[in-house]
């Protein structure tokens, strides 16, 4: 009985089952080093960010718009920016990522960017997320040689530029 | 039947080793009072951010967390992220 309400009462009138905390369970199991892993997905959310530039003075005439969707502890987001600026100051970086990057060098990989306009590059581009951090720097990555923070000397102004970029966070 | 629209911060998270203050707003559609529809914007105010236009719940939370050595640590991870 006590069993059957409980299941009873994670139903709602939309027939959504509901889980007001803890999670869905699915065991525990080992990353093959030893380590013992999570098996409960605990978090799903969904929703909206603004992302923003630093490293200049930035302007959105033409708006900043982001998604994101959250499982568990892994972020992905969805961006597009068009933007002008003036007075730069250092790299060009995402300052507000929706949540924090994990701190862990394997926090998030290294997804390619869409440069719609006004960006040169050596290579191909990347967008990496910054540990313990809301940051994530766009990355000239050239053959042969280290990878380079790109800047004012890489994008005009206006400029254009979409991305999907996944890590892990640290909730 | 009165239809209206509110932004109300429904969770501030203090999350990792800089105090990362997690936020997300509720944007939700009321009608006569009771919410009938609701989507989730997100926002993080880092310890070096400006906090003026901030919900002021957000605000002093922030200034509770981001110390001076808190900023100062995170200035310096900030820093060493940079490549040539």
């Amino acid at each position: 009985m006590s069993n059957a309400r409980t299941l009873a009462n994670t139903i709602n009138s939309n027939s959504e089952i509901v889980v007001p905390s803890g999670g869905v369970n699915f065991g525990t199991g080992t990353d093959g080093s030893g380590t013992v892993t999570s098996g409960v997905l605990d978090d799903y959310e969904e929703g909206t960010w603004t992302p923003a530039f630093s490293g200049a003075t930035f302007a959105y005439p033409s708006g900043s718009f982001g998604v994101y969707v959250k499982v568990g502890t892994l972020v992905t987001v969805h961006a597009y920016i068009s933007a002008t600026y003036s007075s730069a100051t250092g790299s060009f970086i995402i300052n507000n990522l929706p949540f924090t990057v994990f701190n862990n060098s394997a926090r998030g990989g290294a997804d390619p960017v869409n440069c719609q306009s006004g960006i040169t590059f050596t290579g191909y581009v990347t967008l990496e997320p910054i540990d313990s951090t809301t940051t994530a720097y766009f990355e000239d990555n050239k053959s042969g040689l280290s990878r380079a923070d790109m800047n004012s000397s890489n994008f005009a102004s206006p400029f254009a530029v979409r991305f999907s970029a996944t890590y892990r966070s640290s909730t | 039947m009165a239809l209206t629209k509110q932004t109300v911060t429904d969770k501030i998270e203090i999350v990792g080793q800089f105090n990362h203050v997690q936020v997300r707003e509720a944007i939700q559609v009321l009608e006569d009072g009771q919410v009938i529809s609701q989507s989730y914007h997100r926002y993080v105010v880092s310890p070096l951010d400006d906090t003026t236009d901030k919900d002021p719940k957000v605000q002093a939370v922030a200034a509770a967390v981001h110390t001076q050595e808190i900023r100062d640590a995170y200035t310096a991870h900030l820093a060493a992220q940079e490549v040539a």
